[in-house]
């Protein structure tokens, strides 16, 4: 469980990144964040990079700020930074409340909310949650700045929108206002272990009725998924009358629930029920 | 802080660990902490198959790599490294590194040495092999019947390594007059103890004397010094093994030794010192080190007044590809195979299967947790079929306090006890009434409580013969398993321990600390501890079948009373008394019988070091103070040959009652516990603090078992569980605080009446937790035969929708 050989960069700042990652183009490069999974996959020859390049030394990437409209998560912010930020838990709940579940404290020390997005993997809680918040992520390249939604971002499993050139900077979450709710509930084998199954909802409500519920859920399918096709159900209803068992079969209709080795498909679908039930009646009130 | 205990108070005594000193400053020395100069680092190639044979291996590449000192096959590293050794009977041959043919996953079948891990490995990727796979076989029913290239071992002819059927007491009587009969299928899947730290070796050969020197954290060193000569092919007395502080064996490094083999053999190839660590993966493919993987159909038969009268195990076990080990775990199972209960009739018929599975070796109970299991379930299964009560059924059949030692039908015996005693105290802990009394309420939540009770026996102090005695014809009939000891008083008047067991996790300095100052009356502080290597060393065992406190204390009264003697011989002559008037108190010696001079440890020892013209000639006066012992196990006797009575093998019994409380969630069907408490009987306590250590540890293995733990292979032999993220161990998390309770009854036959108690925990926790969480369920009629309870395998096993 030891790497092979590979370069190793670490550059002062996003411009000399992007301008090693252009030197480099006949060569694997892969940045290097907090290591918590690139790392492992290093040791398992996995992932065998030639040129890591380490975001570390970059200063400016780890900021959380807000304006108006916006939080602003710089990508090399840690998952213990973000959870115990008081701006994200005022402004967007949903992150802290789902950072209990994903891991342990030595891990979320050094684990970076980006790092954590780009590695995609549909298990992890925080991609699926990204994507209920409708956040942006800011991607930099010798090319320019683009803005991808998370919808757009998140293509497949370990698959992100990032062109090889790119890098994830930032992650811009949307105010919740404050008729938002917000639900999360996950099941895992051990505290900390990849979800069996989690599931996040948020809901806007105004003056009694509600609109854009949406439903994230991980640990159930082979890509990050995120329902928001229930207006139909909930066209002008109030919330604490939005129809619970119509939103589990929407949601239930369109995963395909499979076996692996220590878990049935038949637990999961069951599980994954019981938890939408759990996080749509939370939504309720 | 010790405490100021005088004089003969120090057993019973909650001392701090002496070994935590070194370990909480970092200060331990672990195998991977020793370098030597010149040292290489070992990769092994890993098959990827489970049954295949090996027809080329090209090595150019991997040679040719910069940084490489040695690359070999199997084939080539068996010119100069024999068979590891075995129990099994007849012999299935198992090389360090394979040799034609792989009968596992992972299983090696190349080496390499280079100047460090990282090109070790990279070498390793160049090593080309060409394999012809076989169908692996995974099923241990299919492999019965396995034939061709099915069989792992065509010289062995079968799959089954192991055939038999046993029959104590009056057992076709007493299950044709039986009132009742419970008969139940099991299935005890395989976990493995997946120490912290993986098996590890620095070995180095120096040719000028043909001679090996070994750092290692394998195995009990003085018994495998032998057997690992025998492998490299020297004498005994050309290897050196050292102790180092060990990250946990939990039993699982007490058996194989491929590591240190694999070192050594290499390190004489190389021409250099070489260090092999396992790296986690290479553990859990290859580390020899699952526990049992049993199928069982067992029947417990009851009289009309609800007493047991026998009981009855049908057992496959699937010992994997090799079989290293032999029948011991089921020796081990029969130790206490009627548990705490009057049973007069036993049964045991027995199949050993090989498979392409990595192979078992001991892990904490050794398969006496295994028929723990299976007899308390048996029990809970005839509770709930006669409409019983489960703790009146098991009361009513305990063997009450005055019928020790109390003699099993296979010939076992257990020495004392009182498991009466031991419910109580539970009972009084858990306040079951109280549970009930939460059920409904938690109900409305959407939680299920549940309770379940076990009252096991913990068998402990080994004797070899359970490896063998199922044997038809034993190849190797040992049995002795002596335990060592010398003591040293300095000319300082401070007490030199010198032990020759490992430190595996538990407690051996502590212990001798304790022991020696209870025994010599002299303050813990004054007393050190260190450990002999093979060349300096006296015979041991090892902490291995909850014995080594037990046959420590032993060994220290032996060279006590020899010190005793020596100390008094001097002390009679300075202080011109007879000998037999001198007493010790509090490391003074004076006469008994008058008030006047004495003399310290310190002046004594000086005097005895120092100025042998003080004293007369002859050989008692001989300078220094020093006295060596080794103590055999107290009582053991030999099984007669026709398996009718296997003799007596593990007499020194403590007993356990545990009481898991259980709340399981309606919708995740996940397992949390509202309350756990464990009441022990270990006979004397030395420490109960490490005591208390030992049954947490032991439960919260149990936990894993019983929850969390399962070792997976596909129906191809492709292991699922390589890494801690699979293979899920329970961490603090899942671990409640355990509510620890004690009853002393002494052992008669053993120094202080201590009992053995390393795998109490685990040899208890796994039929309570199973218990309470079917009490949970009552109103569904669940009834647990497999672990692990996963929230998955609960939903399976309900089957809510139906």
């Amino acid at each position: 469980m030891k790497p092979p050989n590979f370069q190793y960069k670490r550059p002062f700042s996003i411009d000399e990144a992007l301008a090693i990652i252009d030197n480099c183009k006949d060569l694997d490069v892969r940045i290097i964040a907090g290591g918590q999974s690139l790392i492992p996959m290093m040791n398992f020859r996995v992932a065998v990079p030639e040129v890591l390049v380490d975001l570390g030394a970059i200063q400016g990437l780890t900021t959380i700020q807000k304006d108006s409209d916006f939080l602003y998560i710089g990508a090399m912010a840690t998952a213990t930074s973000v959870m115990q930020s008081d701006l994200i838990l005022r402004n967007a709940p949903l992150i802290p409340l789902a950072y209990e579940h994903v891991a342990h404290p030595t891990i979320r020390n050094r684990g970076t909310l980006g790092g954590n997005l780009c590695h995609c993997d549909p298990a992890s809680e925080m991609p699926m949650v990204m994507s209920v918040l409708q956040a942006k992520l800011i991607v930099a390249s010798t090319r320019g700045v683009r803005c991808i939604s998370a919808k757009d971002f998140f293509k497949d499993l370990y698959t992100t929108a990032l062109e090889p050139d790119e890098i994830l900077t930032q992650i811009r979450v949307p105010f919740a206002s404050h008729s938002t709710r917000f639900a999360f509930e996950e099941i895992s084998l051990r505290k900390g272990d990849y979800a069996i199954v989690g599931i996040a909802g948020s809901i806007e409500t105004k003056q009694g009725s509600c609109k854009n519920l949406r439903i994230g859920l991980c640990g159930v399918s082979n890509v990050v998924a995120c329902f928001d096709q229930f207006s139909d159900l909930t066209q002008g209803c109030r919330v604490e009358n939005i129809p619970t068992e119509k939103i589990i079969e929407r949601v239930r209709s369109q995963i395909n629930f499979e076996s692996t080795a220590s878990v049935s498909a038949a637990y999961r679908k069951y599980a994954t029920e019981g938890l939408i039930r759990r996080v749509v009646d939370r939504l309720r009130g | 802080m010790i405490p100021n205990r005088k004089n003969s108070s120090w057993i019973g005594a909650s001392l701090e660990r002496r070994e935590d000193r070194r370990l909480l400053k970092g200060r331990g020395r672990f195998a991977d902490d020793v370098s030597l100069p010149r040292m290489g680092y070992v990769a092994l190639l890993p098959s990827p198959y489970a049954n295949a044979r090996i027809k080329k291996i090209d090595l150019k590449a991997a040679q040719a790599l910069s940084g490489v000192y040695l690359v070999v096959t199997g084939a080539q590293f068996v010119k100069t490294v024999g068979p590891m050794p075995t129990r099994s009977n007849a012999p299935v041959v198992q090389y360090c590194i394979a040799v034609d043919r792989v009968r596992h996953v992972g299983e090696p079948v190349a080496a390499v040495v280079a100047v460090n891990r990282y090109i070790a490995e990279d070498a390793v990727e160049l090593i080309e092999v060409e394999y012809e796979e076989y169908d692996p076989v995974v099923d241990p029913m299919a492999s019965i019947k396995a034939t061709g290239n099915g069989v792992l071992h065509p010289d062995v002819g079968s799959n089954v390594v192991h055939k038999s059927e046993h029959s104590w007491g009056p057992l076709s009587q007493n299950l044709k007059k039986a009132a009742h009969i419970v008969t139940e299928n099991f299935r005890w899947n395989r976990v493995a103890p997946q120490p912290i730290e993986t098996c590890a070796a620095v070995a180095d050969f120096n040719p000028a004397g043909e001679y090996f020197t070994i750092w290692s954290n394998m195995s009990q060193q003085s018994i495998i010094g032998g057997n690992l000569a025998i492998s490299l092919g020297v004498q005994e007395t050309q290897v050196n093994y050292h102790l180092c502080d060990v990250g946990g064996s939990f039993g699982g490094k007490a058996g194989l030794f491929h590591v240190p083999m694999i070192a050594a053999g290499l390190a004489r190839l190389a021409k250099r010192p070489v260090k092999y660590v396992e790296d986690r993966m290479e553990h859990m493919a290859n580390g020899n080190q699952n526990g049992s993987d049993r199928i069982y159909t067992a029947s417990l038969s009851l009289d009309s007044d609800g007493r047991f009268t026998a009981v009855i195990f049908d057992v496959i076990d699937d010992f994997g590809a090799y079989f290293m080990i032999n029948t011991g775990s089921h020796g081990n199972s029969l130790a206490q195979a009627t548990g705490p209960y009057d049973i007069p009739a036993l049964g045991y018929n027995l199949k050993c299967v090989l498979t392409n599975k990595v192979q078992q070796a001991p892990y904490r109970g050794f398969g006496g947790e295994v028929a723990n299991f299976v007899l308390e379930r048996l029990v809970d299964a005839a509770a709930k079929k006669m409409n019983w009560d489960p703790i009146d059924l098991r009361r009513r059949n305990f063997i009450t306090k005055d019928n020790f030692p109390y003699r099993i039908p296979n010939g076992n015996i257990y020495d004392s006890g009182d498991y009466e005693k031991v419910l109580e105290k539970a009972l009084m802990a858990a306040d079951l009434p109280y549970w009930e009394s939460k059920k409904k309420s938690a109900i409305q939540k959407g939680k299920r409580i549940g309770w379940g009770i076990s009252t096991v026996n913990e068998r402990s102090v080994l004797s070899m013969t359970e490896f063998w005695f199922l044997d038809k014809s034993p190849r190797f009939p040992q049995t002795s398993s002596p335990e060592s000891v010398q003591i040293r008083i300095a000319s300082n008047g401070r007490a030199v321990v010198t032990i020759y067991a490992p430190h595996w996790g538990n407690s051996p300095e502590t212990m001798a600390v304790q022991l020696v100052a209870e025994t010599l009356g002299m303050h813990p502080d004054h007393i050190e501890v260190n450990y002999g290597s093979t060349e300096n060393g006296m015979i041991s065992k090892g902490p291995v079948g909850s014995r080594y406190t037990v046959m420590l204390a032993g060994a220290i009264a032996g060279a006590c009373k020899k010190l005793k003697d020596r100390i008094f011989t001097f002390a009679a002559h300075m202080l011109e008394v007879e000998k037999n008037e001198l007493v010790i108190r509090d490391e003074v010696v004076s006469s008994a019988f008058s008030s006047g001079s004495s003399l310290t440890f310190a002046e004594i020892s000086r005097f005895a070091h120092n100025f042998r013209l003080e004293f007369p000639a002859g050989e008692e006066y001989a300078s220094g103070l020093i006295a060596q012992y080794t103590y055999d196990h107290p009582l053991t006797t030999s099984p007669n040959p026709d398996t009718n009575d296997l003799g007596i093998f593990y007499p020194i019994v403590g007993h356990a009652c545990h009481i898991a409380i259980v709340e399981v969630d309606e919708i995740t069907l996940q397992t949390k516990f509202l309350k756990y408490v464990a009441v022990h009987d270990a006979g004397t306590i030395v420490n109960p603090k490490a005591v208390a250590g030992q049954i947490r540890g032991g439960i919260a293995q149990g936990i894993g078992t019983a929850l969390y733990e399962r070792v997976y292979y596909d129906d191809q032999g492709q292991l699922l569980t390589v890494t801690l993220a699979d293979y899920a161990i329970p961490t603090s998390l899942e671990i409640p605080d355990i509510v620890i309770d004690h009853v002393e009854t002494p052992s008669p036959y053993t120094e202080y009446g201590i009992k053995g108690c390393g795998e109490g925990g685990r040899l208890a926790a796994m039929p309570a937790i199973a218990a309470a969480i079917d009490n949970a369920f009552k109103d569904k009629g669940l009834f647990i035969r497999e672990l692990p309870v996963t929230p998955s395998f609960l939903y399976d096993n309900l089957h809510i929708d139906d």
